[in-house]
């Protein structure tokens, strides 16, 4: 009885919160949960003529087989090293990139560097791969010319062949294509700071630079909280076509042992070659990896006061 | 201002509640009817070749009424063009009332041709490759039989020859396919090219065996340190080219392709043969001394380009060597300096391999692709009808040369088309403008090459264009007819096919590792680890299957 | 202006050098794609192409351009983006607006609901078979409305609707608005410059996305530009590719005696620029949102 009345109590007070939330959740439902009864595909011997009504079952068949692949324990090291690596270089150089910005007092050169430094996100990775790929080589590639010139070389060295340079180009190319641009919601979190906070800093007697640290961070810090834990969800997913281009489409074997993760290993063995359950079994492990994860980096975050849910 | 807002809002949330209400349950129902309906609904169109073939024995006349269907060709690079966007289809269209609709991969050819497939949205004509996708549609029932076709149309009956009618049949002696580019003589690309230039100031040594060759390209890595000695094509690609020298008859198709070796009519391990072997162990020595590119992996086809064009390559090998970029820098070269460009040399060959017997080219009388009708199209032998024209002298002469009457008025008796003086006295520019050579998806190779050899045979040697002088030269002579091997890829998700996967991977990772090897030790570990790897996933399935498929081949071919 | 002490001005200068050297070096590969798509093709084909056109040409762009489908597929692609992010943006911001407030009813079961759909999806085949039923295939809208909700954008919005003082909303509470009216009187005029991040985010995708027409349109007057041009750079790929794959037989192209003037790679770096340039010009357009102390004056006012 009390609960009820508490309830309906609730509900004038929040009524036209839900409704806000509907029309979310309902194009949610039709777009995202009406075709999830594909994720049976992952237990079936999907064939595209029988459809996912009649095609046969397969069990857990397709998970072991990946669980068994010889390369299993390879991909994955190499999946949780280029993401970690990825979280550790990759995700704070636009925050640091939105910092230096916003030191800068002259608002034409400000806009300039911006616009600029986002440019790079609009050239595909095909084009980035060309750059990159021209420059490395070790026939007339310009770093190794210019190694030379500076004798701190005597002979060309093959980039992209060596295993141990491999990650670093990876991620050096990562943070060049999209620093720029992921910095952008930064700046927008930067502009949401109350300017008092900075006046009765330099009051106080905090240089800029301390300020930075004092006030500019610790504002911008639930923004970045959340965009670290949805990147901890977002491990399994340690890169595509970045590692498939520096790979040369795969050709460049010789560097697979540390190039390997899930999603080009899915992409050589599932999608290539039409194994539609391979590639959802996959897919669907490593979506239940990414979900604990989050629901882990959610809680820890959450000590700090942000939180998902 | 704030109530129409809220009641837009409520608006549009009962127009979603609606439509997921809808969504809902059509959606469902159709999920679990689809399967059910779509054989009964294709059913009753199985057997339209005899149907239609009785109610118009005489056989379908073009321009007699409108003919329209959609085609839709499966790969990810291709955009078939606008059709009645160009001379010939212009002509095409309102001569002969033929349309065609093309729907395109947009890039994304295999989830494209997966949701056609399975919503049964096919288009009439589909333009794949031959094997498994084929093989697929087939047993689903989605195509049509082509065989009383094939008896009562002339041009691809002619130009094709009775042993590639009979590769074309499927296992159920029906034929579903008409090819593309498909031939009856031999030709290529593939082969070695060198610098005219470097090899004269070197002073022409002879360059017949690998012993030649390695002694050429130490010279030229000594005389010209900023060159590269052997290029050889992306994916260290020319590596395979080099094979073909090492045993006789030995195809760049068995490392390259099926990963395996045809021996006393079987397929056995690419990894323990001894050809192969010794390939990787001079590719390797090569790459260990610098005598090869040491790019070879990591290029992509416009570095190559930009060192062949710069004149930065003393040898290259690779399967195509005669493309137009190369061509483009041959002509820029030559002008500046006639000695200078390149030149296709008679392929390499190991020291007791018969000059005569080493073959870098092949060629398969198939040819590229196929056209397949499926069960969508409402009239198929009118398809049919177009294409035999399309692919015969008529339907080649004006995809090429444009409508009669514009570059040529007669053919002369071996039905080629006599070009007129339009046709040499308009400039090139004006000429791209009528975009001619495009839609020719069921192209006739048989007839394009001979006569390009005849219009050749009757210029001064001086106008013959470059490529064509070096493919009669060499490559077209070095070329061996491989037609008992097509179709030898097993589908991805057969066990062959699993199969199949894991030893190209296998494959890719250990030749990569070869040519890196420090020494012919080394490249035999590698190449014994790499057996053994293989062979634990599962190659001998791949081996026996390819096995088959070639026996298959054989019998097909004799008609049986 | 505030005078600066030695320390800031060393500080200044590390960050002004800093961040002109990360200009160049992001500049520099956007420049040498436009230096390439003005440089003939067979003439790049040499490489060493840099700062400037070795052989100036216009072949690239009048290629791109005297295509007739151009024109209308950039007027669809800009249909899209305005329709696209403007539905996007108001059905996205209203439902993160909804689960910014975490003290409400269901709130954990909603964001689970939404966050579920980040991490599992049916696959093409099935969303292919709903757009067929919804009759959305070959329309316009199939370009916009499967991706109204980007849960993602959803999150970022609530992060920052969460950020927003308190005082904000209570004291519109008092003057008797509703939930819904303090959400579009209050908090959207001070949240300008999420609104034009995430904007400028969907606007983006909206632009850049070839996948969804690639699979749901078959009309090609309802393709977008960046479809369209990825036929022109194709065709011309294709021709190429015809002359790797027939062998020999390529002497059919050459028959006819055409001589490639434009390259892939320079038509490649010409369609890249027209088809980038109108979406990263937004962008300059957007910065004067991104200034500071909008939330400030508003409380005081």
């Amino acid at each position: 009885m009390r609960t009820q009345s508490q309830l309906k109590k609730r509900l004038r007070r929040e009524w036209d919160i839900h409704l806000m939330i509907i029309p979310g959740v309902l194009l949610l439902f039709v777009f995202s949960y009406l075709p999830m009864y594909g994720v049976v595909t992952a237990f079936q011997d999907y064939n595209l003529f029988k459809g996912f009504a009649d095609s046969p079952w397969a069990g857990t068949k397709h998970f072991r087989m990946f669980f068994h692949s010889p390369d299993f324990w390879t991909i994955m090291r190499n999946t949780v090293i280029v993401s970690l690596l990825k979280l550790v270089f990759s995700f704070p150089a636009p925050i640091a990139l939105a910092l230096l910005l916003n030191e800068v007092g002259r608002a034409a050169f400000k806009r300039i560097i911006q616009t600029v430094s986002y440019l790079p996100h609009f050239l595909s990775w095909v084009i980035v791969g060309g750059f990159v790929i021209s420059m490395l080589s070790v026939d007339n590639g310009s770093i190794n010319i210019l190694l030379m010139k500076l004798h701190l070389i005597d002979e060309p060295i093959n980039w992209l062949s060596e295993s141990n340079y491999f990650w670093g180009i990876l991620i050096a190319s990562n943070v060049w294509k999209d620093i720029g641009f992921s910095s952008i919601v930064y700046l927008a979190a930067i502009s949401g700071i109350d300017p008092h906070l900075y006046e009765s800093a330099s009051i106080d007697g905090a240089n800029r630079f301390r300020q930075m640290f004092s006030i500019t961070l610790p504002s911008i810090m639930p923004v970045i909280v959340i965009f670290m834990i949805l990147a901890i969800g977002n491990v399994m997913n340690a890169g595509f076509e970045d590692i498939l281009i520096l790979t040369n489409n795969g050709v460049n074997a010789i560097v697979r042992d540390v190039s390997d993760v899930i999603d080009t290993y899915v992409y050589r063995i599932g999608i290539q070659n039409q194994r539609f359950s391979y590639a959802a079994a996959v897919g669907l492990f490593k979506s239940a990896i990414n979900v604990l994860l989050l629901i882990g980096a959610n809680r820890l975050a959450r000590r700090s006061g942000q939180s998902l849910w | 201002m704030k109530k129409t807002r809220k009641s837009w809002i409520a608006i549009m949330s009962a127009l979603l509640i609606a439509s997921t209400a809808l969504g809902a349950c059509s959606n469902s129902n159709n999920g679990n009817n689809k399967p059910e309906a779509s054989p009964s609904g294709s059913s009753g169109e199985s057997t339209p070749s005899s149907n239609n073939a009785s109610a118009s024995p005489a056989g379908f006349q073009l321009g007699s009424q409108p003919l329209k269907f959609s085609m839709y060709g499966n790969y990810d690079w291709l955009t078939l063009d606008p059709w009645a966007d160009d001379v010939p289809t212009k002509w095409i269209q309102d001569n002969l009332k033929v349309t065609i609709e093309p729907v395109q991969s947009g890039g994304a050819a295999q989830q494209k041709f997966s949701t056609m497939l399975a919503t049964d949205d096919l288009t009439d004509v589909l333009l794949l490759d031959r094997g498994p996708d084929v093989e697929k549609l087939r047993q689903a029932g989605k195509l049509i039989p082509l065989d009383d076709y094939y008896n009562k149309y002339p041009n691809f009956k002619k130009w094709m020859g009775d042993e590639t009618i009979n590769m074309l049949r499927s296992s159920d002696g029906h034929i579903y396919q008409m090819p593309n580019w498909y031939t009856t003589s031999s030709n290529g690309n593939a082969g070695y090219l060198i610098n005219r230039k470097v090899y004269k100031e070197l002073g022409s040594p002879k360059l017949e065996t690998f012993d030649d060759l390695y002694a050429y390209l130490q010279k030229v890595k000594a005389t010209y340190p900023d060159m590269v000695p052997l290029e050889t094509d992306v994916e260290a690609q020319g590596v395979q080219i080099l094979a073909s020298g090492f045993g006789e008859g030995y195809s760049p198709n068995w490392p390259g392709q099926n990963r395996a070796v045809p021996v006393d009519g079987k397929f056995v391990s690419i990894f323990t043969d001894p050809v192969f072997n010794e390939t990787m162990k001079y590719a390797s020595k090569l790459f260990r001394e610098k005598l090869m590119t040491q790019d070879s992996l990591t290029e992509k086809k416009e570095q190559v380009f930009e060192k062949l064009t710069n004149g930065k390559v003393a040898v290259f090998a690779s399967y195509s060597v005669l493309e137009n970029q190369i061509n483009a820098a041959n002509t820029v070269m030559r002008k500046n300096d006639p000695d200078s460009g390149y030149e296709v040399i008679w392929p390499v060959h190991k020291e007791g391999v018969s000059k005569d017997k080493v073959f870098p080219n092949n060629y398969n009388k198939l040819g590229w692709n196929v056209n397949v009708i499926t069960t969508a199209a409402k009239d198929p032998e009118a398809i049919f009808a177009f294409m035999d024209w399309l692919t015969g002298p008529e339907g080649m002469s004006t995809l090429y040369f444009g409508p009669k009457g514009k570059y040529w008025n007669e053919m002369d008796a071996n039905d080629y088309p006599v070009l007129n003086d339009t046709w040499f006295n308009t400039p090139q520019e004006d000429k791209d403008k009528d975009k001619l050579g495009r839609w020719a998806w069921v192209g006739n190779t048989t007839y394009l090459d001979t006569m390009k050899m005849a219009n050749n045979a009757k210029m001064k040697p001086e106008q013959v264009q470059w490529p064509d002088t070096q493919q009669s030269a060499v490559t077209w002579k070095t070329s061996q007819d491989l037609t008992a091997f097509v179709n030898l890829m097993p589908a991805g998700d057969t066990e062959a096919g699993i199969a199949k996967t894991a030893v190209d991977e296998i494959f890719k990772k250990y030749y990569a590792q070869a040519l890196f090897a420090k020494s012919d030790e080394e490249v035999d570990n590698i190449l014994k680890k790499a057996q053994d790897e293989a062979m634990s996933q599962g190659y001998q399935k791949l081996l026996d299957y390819e096995t088959e498929a070639w026996q298959n081949n054989l019998k097909q071919m004799a008609g049986k | 202006m505030i005078k600066l002490s030695s320390g800031e001005k060393v500080f200044q200068s590390f960050v002004y050098i800093v961040l002109i050297l990360l200009g160049l070096v992001t500049l520099y590969p956007f420049w040498n794609a436009i230096v390439i798509s003005f440089n003939a093709g067979a003439d790049t084909a040499r490489g060493d192409i840099t700062f400037w056109p070795r052989v100036f040409t216009l072949d690239n762009y009048k290629l791109v351009f005297e295509d007739g489908r151009l024109t209308h597929a950039f007027l669809i692609s800009v249909l899209r983006v305005i329709v696209g992010t403007a539905l996007s943006i108001a059905f996205t911001s209203m439902l993160a607006y909804g689960l910014s407030k975490t003290k409400i009813l269901l709130f954990k079961p909603y964001m689970f609901y939404c966050i579920v759909t980040m991490f599992f999806s049916g696959g093409l085949i099935p969303s292919f078979v709903l757009n067929k039923e919804l009759h959305l295939n070959n329309t316009f809208w199939v370009l916009v409305i499967p991706s109204l909700i980007s849960v993602y954008n959803m999150i970022i919005f609530r992060t920052f609707f969460r950020e927003l003082p308190d005082g904000l909303e209570e004291s519109a509470k008092m003057d008797g608005c509703t939930n819904f009216g303090t959400f579009v009187r209050i908090v959207i005029p001070v949240s300008g410059p999420v609104f034009a991040t995430l904007a400028l985010f969907t606007a983006v995708y909206h632009w850049n996305d070839w996948f969804t027409a690639a699979i749901y349109i078959n009309k090609m007057n309802l393709l977008p530009i960046s479809s369209v041009l990825q036929q022109i750079l194709n065709s011309n790929l294709a021709t190429e590719m015809l002359a790797t794959q027939t062998g020999g037989n390529a002497s059919a192209i050459d028959a006819v005696g055409k001589i490639q003037t434009v390259t892939s790679k320079s038509l490649s770096m010409a369609t890249m620029l027209v088809a980038s340039m109108p979406i990263i010009l937004i962008y300059p357009f957007l910065q004067k949102y991104f200034v500071k102390g909008v939330l400030v004056g508003s409380i005081k006012g």
